[in-house]
């Protein structure tokens, strides 16, 4: 069994390397990359030149890659394929490796966009990357494949030059709208009041009694008191219990009335946003 | 006949003397002239001996003869004494345990020795140190504070009788001897790594010994509630004296008519709590501790006499008795108080709807 993962795993990487090779390219992508022959040359080297210049700009790669099926490359999802391209072709600008990935996969009719990096995460929120596929899907829906990827890598432009400012495209997600009180919530605002109100009522009432027989005779104890002739604690048993940490939850302060979208990133540094075109 | 009835009079100008609970001395309401307990006492000691003996020997006279259908033997039937005043001759109808009343004719104090003579001799007496002054202030002072009293009881209710009373009471010396176990537990919690480890050692505890009591009081009349009387407590016994009729004077006064055998298990039960209580204070420096077993035995030692002052303050309120103890040493007052509905409730809306109105601006 482990011998098959590995083999199967060996292929894959096999398979995602010789992408470029099967294109006639080095070992490096461009940030354009048309496998499947949708793009005629002179487009994908005019988007190729525009995204490069949106990348080298804001220092976050903006890149592309189409293929027929993804599921020849990767086990997994679309996401899976992204970031193994991403990682294996050593995507993205500067240090951080910042950079965002939409990919295509034609036969299914499947799209991933897939940000990596501190910066290409914050620049490509959650919000920013649903809006920034507004701005394509519908020129792929009408088969506009270059005006696609022109809207892309424009707005690409747009997202990053918001976040260099300071300002990502971001949603304010509000809290769900006020909602009635439950029977339960009734209970507590009832009986709440209610126990007080009638134990300090029953304070008061305790006062107006004060004819009580006496069940103790503490006033009446001799000089001597209380004479101990035995006093022993002897020790029987132990028993020793053992529990995990209860792991704390996280409750930093927010803004009142709801909170910002922000960028769900997973594990591996990456955030994605995928669906079909 | 010797009178069954003494009435201590000033030996300077024979007007009535009353115990002064200020001076401690017996005083003259006539001329101003006071005497101490012990003169009064050499002076009337002749006096009181016959009238103890002359109440002795109407007991014996009515024993011995068969019953007469007359009014003296349907009052005895009815619990009924009658006395003839010694001052102005007046009748005196009095409860069975009377020991000193006042003639309500003369207003002289009026002492019966009998009552209080030979088995019946109380062994102590604490006097009264406050007077009915010092009662109606202090009843005054009760009705202050008191979030539902109806104002009405407080400003429209008069006091319809206040008496300064010395009641019996029984004094018990006795001793609690206790055998109790419990099983204690320590817990400690260490947090090592991501492991909380809560190690529990388990004891077994126990404690042994005697608590002595001295004069554990009970009431030892009938008449008197046992809840006022016991809710008076306590007497500083510093103060407490060898018994005299000369502290009397001025005061109303019972006999017991409660044995001490009756009292037995309300003492008991006192004893018992308290002794159980302190063995289990014994017990510290655990976590938890459950009582597992107890075996309390009860010595009674002696059992002694006392009366103790109560300043007695009735009153009715819409058509029913309210009546307030004061302890005559110490001035505790006690005593239950009508309750208003309207302020009751009142006070309830008034905390209840504002915390509703908190709650549901918090919650909603």
């Amino acid at each position: 069994m482990k011998k098959r993962l590995l083999a199967c795993l060996l292929l894959c990487t096999a398979l995602l390397l010789a992408l470029p090779l099967a294109a006639g390219a080095e070992a490096k992508l461009d940030y354009v990359n048309d496998y499947t022959g949708i793009l005629s040359a002179e487009t994908r080297d005019a988007l190729n030149t525009k995204a490069a210049q949106v990348s080298q700009q804001y220092g976050c790669g903006v890149y592309v890659v189409v293929v027929d099926d993804y599921k020849g490359y990767v086990n997994g999802g679309m996401e899976n394929f992204s970031e193994a391209i991403y990682k294996t072709y050593e995507l993205g600008e500067g240090e951080g490796k910042n950079g965002i990935l939409l990919s295509l996969s034609m036969n299914d009719r499947d799209f991933d966009l897939c940000a990596y990096g501190d910066f290409g995460n914050y620049a490509f929120t959650d919000y920013g990357k649903g809006q920034l596929e507004n701005t394509f899907l519908d020129n792929f829906r009408a088969d506009d494949w270059a005006g696609g990827f022109a809207d892309y890598i424009d707005n690409c432009g747009v997202l990053l030059a918001r976040a260099k400012n300071g300002d990502p495209l971001d949603t304010w997600i509000p809290d769900p709208a006020p909602r009635g009180i439950t029977p339960g919530e009734a209970m507590i605002i009832i009986a709440v009041p209610c126990l007080l109100a009638g134990a300090v009522v029953s304070g008061f009432k305790r006062q107006m009694k004060t004819a009580v027989k006496q069940t103790r005779a503490e006033n009446y104890i001799s000089h001597s008191g209380l004479q101990l002739s035995d006093r022993s604690d002897q020790f029987i048993n132990r028993s020793v219990t053992r529990h995990p940490v209860p792991k704390a939850t996280s409750s930093g302060p927010r803004p009142s009335g709801g909170h910002a979208g922000g960028t769900t990133v997973n594990s591996g540094g990456f955030s994605h946003h995928s669906g079909k075109f | 006949m010797a009178s069954q009835i003494t009435n201590y009079q000033c030996p300077s100008c024979t007007g009535p003397l009353h115990y002064g609970d200020k001076s401690g001395m017996l005083e003259c309401d006539y001329c101003g002239s006071r005497f101490t307990v012990q003169e009064i006492e050499a002076l009337y000691r002749e006096k009181d001996e016959a009238a103890a003996a002359a109440s002795a020997a109407a007991q014996a006279q009515q024993q011995a003869e068969p019953e007469a259908d007359t009014p003296e033997n349907w009052a005895k039937d009815a619990g009924i004494r009658v006395y003839n005043c010694p001052s102005c001759g007046a009748e005196l109808i009095c409860d069975e345990t009377t020991a000193a009343t006042s003639c309500p004719y003369c207003n002289n104090p009026s002492i019966v020795p009998g009552q209080l003579s030979d088995m019946l001799k109380p062994d102590y007496v604490i006097p009264f140190k406050l007077n009915k002054d010092d009662a109606i202030k202090a009843l005054k002072d009760y009705y202050r504070g008191k979030k539902l009293l109806p104002k009405a009881f407080s400003d429209k209710n008069h006091i319809e009788e206040i008496k300064g009373v010395y009641v019996p009471f029984w004094l018990f010396d006795g001793e609690v001897d206790a055998d109790m176990s419990f099983q204690g537990t320590r817990v400690h919690t260490v947090t090592t790594g991501n492991e909380v480890i809560t190690t529990t050692d388990y004891y077994r505890i126990h404690r042994s010994g005697v608590v002595d009591f001295d004069k554990l009081p009970a009431d030892a009349s009938s008449k008197m509630p046992d809840a006022h009387m016991d809710a008076i407590e306590p007497y500083d016994y510093s103060e407490l004296k060898p018994f005299s009729n000369a502290y009397l004077p001025g005061f109303m006064a019972d006999k017991y008519d409660v044995e001490p055998e009756s009292c037995y298990d309300r003492v008991d039960e006192r004893a018992t709590n308290t002794a159980v209580e302190m063995m289990t204070g014994t017990v510290s420096g655990f976590s938890s501790c459950t009582p597992e077993n107890r075996r309390i035995g009860v010595r009674r030692g002696k059992t002694s006499y006392a009366l103790l002052p109560v300043w007695l303050l009735a009153t009715n309120y819409n058509g029913k008795n309210y009546l307030f103890a004061m302890n005559g040493q110490t001035g505790k007052l006690i005593g239950d108080l009508p309750v208003s509905s309207g302020r009751a409730l009142a006070w309830f809306a008034g905390i209840a709807l504002p915390l509703m109105a908190l709650l549901t601006a918090l919650l909603y």
